[in-house]
């Protein structure tokens, strides 16, 4: 059988020590297979963030491995993190994280800027329905354009593997729908491996593998064998 | 490909023009001012220095009664130097304006030696031409053309000069004040100078060293033994002065460079403000931007570009900043400054000096330093991860913000706590800020007081109406048989052709002369009345030099020899073998009691070591006391020697004898003096200190207020009105800064007090700080109304954010 893309293995975490210590996330195993979409559920404080992290190399593991690809992350130390992000990652965040005086083109630039292989940027602008908007700061579009935007900031690097913490938290029905049926399109044309994290209870069905998390465990790891379009998604 | 985020910096700018419009106006103004200042001083300093070599001034000069034998010139001058006659006459000057009593000193057209500089016009070249100061002339408004009166006699002014051995008007050297209104020097032909004729001539001659480079002690060595040669002529010297000791040489360039000293510790202040300046502006960016920094690191930015990015823009700014501070200090400012000093002093023409020195401390020091902060602080910033700048954490909450507060307080007070509670680090932020911010606008109020206040107290420490201080011994006690055979001698002294006497008034000199006793002293010709005679006390003097407490420099200390239980040094317990010092030398000298410090006389090299038991005056006192028999032994004197009198009623005293005369009005007169030198420097720094204490307030408050703003926004939304939320918050800011500007007072006066005593280091005499009650108010109203001016722009560039805005872009 072939490895997985993401292989995760005994992967632990706690914060504070004594009587403070807090076990976030204890001995999780699971893999994702590359072009997968994967939707991580889990109520508040189960760990979800936090394994989105320990995935995207902002944080150590305290035990455990991680490899995503070739590249084992619990073996890189800082600047082996930094290459890792550049080169393999794009980061999706709820509150978009847009940088407030450069225009949505120009956002999407900034990431362009670290890639040796990027996207072409005026495609993507137009599958991201941002062309018409592209010379717009982001406080002269709507939440949904702007997190549209953090999306192509992500992809534009054409990363292996895209990491999003809770994208449509921030956003109305309408527009998280909008949101969702993209990242269907990315995955579709791009072929990223996109992990979600989402208390949304609904995104799992648009999910190839449905991850759960409860109180730092991982509770269930499933294959959806009925995956629904983004757009026929209801809550 | 260029860094996408490098669009982002004419951006950053427009939206943060008032954080970086203030640095650059920080740095604009600082450098400006204090380059310019400092390039004219020093450029005059260099020319004032070049003098002796560029104008060939003089080393020294003196003067006899008659005018001297050319066999008496030609033996000091085999002593290895050159002396030229520079006779003058000091006549009436009359014009239209002329003050009472104007004087003009009339030389003959000067040569090649102690040069005169002509500003306009040109050397008289006919018996009715004259030329004269420059400073003279524009303090009087004269023109070339004018005709004035000189010595009852019509001449036109064709030259407006300056003599290079007198940058500064003093009319005698013992004089405390120089006169640049109503004295000046002037050139005439030899044929206009031979019939000026009036008043008495003054055979003075100034001699130029074959070694230029002699040491001073070598100097006064030289100096002596033309003294001993000229009296072995037979030449009476009645005048004698070295070009360190002729103030109307070095009075000028003493003073510029006891300005430069004020500017440099003003710069230093800068230096420091400005350091703290972009420490806080440093954090608020990166705090500000937290997230967006946390986005770009999680997408794989490098730490390294990152500070790249977030320096470019300070660097940029500094370096227009530093350009345009220079170009302004350098073709706008410098005139002015310049002006300063042209306007009192004589200087040769003026002409900017590159000074790589004050460049390096005005101009790469604080960039390099802006560069530094800003990076050193960006990288200790960055050791944050990217998941603390995303969740914010880079900020380190308190624990104080989590005391609980008496729910009995009203929930007004509660809210204010709250305010002040949370934003305590950036309330301490403030407050040290407003220190520094008063601290520059403190020393630009108190200068001026502080000057007069020195003058004030300088006059306290002259014990009596009238300190005369003689050439050598001379008895006023006398009888009136004595005086007439004193002055009989005298009359035969000074009388150059005594074939032109009655025989029978010769001989009757010649007889009271002889009852003159060789070796006593002097007796005074003139007559005083027995009360005044009485009263009068005799006191001995001497000018030692000690190492001042910063720097390795000397400070002249004056030595008095007093009478036990004195009338005058009534406060000065003297003994034998009990000595007191003066407060401001122990200050000024770091001298203890009972400690055994070194004294030494510049111009014989001996040293003495003095161990004193008792402090004494105030922190001016610059003497040390002894009593007179300790004095005379101390100095190997006679046991009779003294050198002055101390009279609280005037004493009438052969002229011959008196070196000078101290009166406490005389002390007063050095405000004046200091207020014309001084003020104007002071009130240029002034001129430079309060813009950049407005901007710099700004600044500061704009980082707290700012910060503020989003909260501010909340509470809009929630429905309160912008009086109630100034009541909530604004009035928390206000009421930090306002007891930050009183609170900081005692600190910034003891912070003053340390800078005025390294910038009065150079200077002689001893200065303390000295607030007056009246500068402490204005110091706070102008901090206070800075605040409001600034706090009200901040306010109203809030009240227009949108609500809506400030919650989309919520975390």
């Amino acid at each position: 059988m072939a490895q997985p893309f993401l292989d995760i293995q005994r992967l632990c975490k706690h914060y504070g020590e004594g009587e403070a210590k807090v076990e976030v996330l204890r001995d999780i195993t699971l893999g994702v297979n590359a072009g997968e979409v994967c939707v991580l559920l889990g109520p508040s404080g189960s760990g979800k963030s936090t394994f989105l992290n320990l995935v995207g190399g902002l944080e150590p593991a305290d035990g455990g491995s991680i490899r995503v690809g070739d590249t084992a992350l619990t073996d890189l130390g800082d600047k082996g993190l930094v290459e890792y992000r550049r080169r393999e990652l794009g980061f999706v965040f709820q509150f978009y994280n847009l940088v407030p005086d450069l225009t949505v083109t120009e956002n999407i630039e900034v990431c362009q800027y670290l890639s040796s292989d990027p996207l072409p940027l005026d495609d993507l602008l137009k599958s991201l329905g941002l062309w018409e908007h592209r010379r717009k700061f982001p406080h002269e579009i709507s939440g949904g354009q702007q997190q549209r935007c953090a999306i192509g900031r992500a992809l534009v690097k054409n990363p292996s593997l895209l990491l999003c913490d809770e994208p449509t938290g921030a956003l109305d029905y309408k527009t998280s729908k909008e949101i969702l049926e993209l990242m269907e399109q990315v995955n579709r044309e791009y072929g990223c491996t996109i992990v979600i994290v989402t208390h949304n209870d609904a995104i799992k069905h648009m999910a190839h593998r449905i991850l759960r998390l409860r109180d730092g465990r991982l509770v269930g790891d499933e294959l959806n064998p009925n995956v629904v379009p983004a757009r026929e998604l209801t809550w | 490909m260029r860094s996408p985020l490098s669009k982002r910096l004419p951006r950053e700018l427009k939206n943060n023009l008032g954080k970086y419009l203030g640095m650059f106006l920080l740095l604009a103004l600082a450098i400006s001012f204090t380059s310019g200042f400092l390039v004219a001083a020093s450029s005059i300093e260099l020319i004032g220095t070049n003098m002796r070599d560029d104008y060939c001034t003089e080393d020294g000069h003196f003067a006899t009664t008659f005018e001297a034998d050319k066999k008496a010139i030609r033996a000091v001058e085999a002593l290895g130097c050159t002396v030229v006659e520079q006779f003058y006459y000091d006549t009436p000057l009359v014009f239209d304006g002329a003050a009472d009593g104007t004087q003009a000193r009339v030389f003959v057209n000067r040569g090649e030696r102690n040069q005169a500089v002509y500003c306009e016009g040109r050397a008289p070249e006919a018996d009715d031409e004259i030329s004269f100061d420059r400073v003279f002339c524009n303090n009087n408004k004269l023109q070339v053309g004018d005709v004035v009166e000189v010595a009852g006699r019509p001449m036109t002014l064709v030259g407006i000069m300056t003599l290079s051995d007198y940058s500064c008007l003093f009319q005698n050297n013992s004089s405390f004040i120089f006169n640049a209104l109503s004295f000046t020097v002037a050139q005439v032909t030899q044929e206009a100078f031979d019939g000026i004729g009036q008043g008495s001539l003054i055979y003075s001659y100034a001699f130029f060293l074959d070694d230029r480079s002699m040491s001073l002690v070598d100097r006064t060595s030289f100096e002596e033994d033309m003294l001993d040669v000229l009296a072995d002529e037979g030449e009476l010297v009645t005048d004698f002065v070295d070009c360190d000791s002729n103030q109307a040489m070095v009075y000028a360039l003493d003073d510029t460079q006891g300005d430069q000293m004020m500017w440099q510790i003003l710069l230093i202040m800068l230096i420091v403000i400005m350091a703290f300046v972009f420490v806080v502006l440093t954090d608020a960016t990166i705090e500000e931007e937290s997230a967006v920094i946390g986005t770009l690191l999680a997408s794989g930015w490098r730490k390294r570009e990152l500070i790249v990015h977030y320096m470019t823009l300070p660097t940029v700014v500094g370096v227009a900043g530093a350009v345009v501070g220079n170009v302004v200090g350098y073709t706008l400012l410098v005139l002015p400054m310049q002006g300063l000093y042209y306007n009192s002093y004589g200087f040769p023409p003026y002409h900017t000096t590159w000074n790589t020195r004050v460049f390096v401390m005005t101009t790469v020091i604080p960039l390099v330093l802006l560069v530094l902060i800003t990076f050193v602080g960006l990288v200790r910033r960055m050791r944050a991860t990217p998941l603390q700048f995303l969740r914010r954490e880079i900020v380190r909450r308190s624990k104080r913000s989590n005391v609980q507060l008496p729910m009995g307080l009203r929930f007004a007070t509660r809210f204010r706590l709250r305010v002040f509670v949370r934003n305590l680090s950036h309330f301490a932020t403030l407050f040290f800020g407003i220190m520094f911010g008063s601290l520059l606008l403190l020393f630009g109020l108190a200068m001026m007081p502080l000057m007069n206040h020195f003058a004030e107290e300088s006059a306290k420490d002259v014990p009596a109406e009238h300190l005369y201080v003689l050439k050598t011994p001379m008895e006023i006690d006398a009888s009136k048989s004595d005086r007439e055979s004193f002055a009989a001698a005298e009359e035969l002294m000074l009388t150059e052709d005594l074939s032109g006497i009655d025989p029978a008034h010769l001989l009757s000199l010649y007889i009271d002369a002889s009852r003159v006793d060789a070796d006593a002293n002097a007796v005074n010709t003139e007559e005083n009345p027995p009360e005044a005679i009485a009263q009068a006390e005799k006191f001995a003097m001497a000018t030692l030099q000690t190492k001042r407490r910063f720097f390795d420099m000397d400070e002249d200390v004056t030595v008095y020899g007093v009478q036990e239980g004195s009338r005058y040094w009534d406060d000065v317990p003297v003994s034998d073998g009990h000595m007191c010092i003066g407060r401001g030398v122990m200050s000024k000298c770091n001298i203890r009691l009972g400690e055994a410090r070194a004294f030494g006389d510049k111009y014989t090299g001996d040293s003495y070591d003095l161990t004193f038991d008792e402090a004494v005056g105030n922190s001016t006192t610059m003497n040390v006391y002894m009593t007179m028999h300790d004095f005379n032994e101390l100095f190997g004197n006679d046991d009779d020697y003294f050198s002055g009198y101390a009279s609280n009623e005037p004493l009438s005293l052969n002229s011959r004898y008196v070196a000078t005369e101290i009166t406490p009005d005389q002390m007063l007169a050095v405000a004046d003096q200091l207020q014309d030198s001084m003020g104007k420097i002071a009130s240029s720094l002034l001129y430079a200190v309060v813009p950049l204490f407005l901007i710099l307030i700004y600044l500061l408050t704009k980082t707290v207020i700012d910060r503020s703003a989003r909260a501010i926004s909340y509470m809009k939304v929630f429905g309160y009105r912008d009086r109630e939320i100034s009541k909530l918050y604004i009035r928390s800011i206000t009421l930090t800064v306002l007891v930050s500007l009183v609170a900081c007072l005692p600190i910034i006066v003891g912070a003053l007090d340390v800078l005025v005593q390294i910038m009065m280091s150079k200077y002689a005499g001893n200065l303390e700080i000295w607030v007056a009650p009246e500068t402490y108010v204005q110091e706070v109203l102008v901090g206070a109304a800075t605040y409001a001016a600034v706090a009200f722009l901040h306010v109203r560039r809030i009240r227009k954010v949108p609500l809506a805005l400030a919650m989309k872009v919520q975390e």
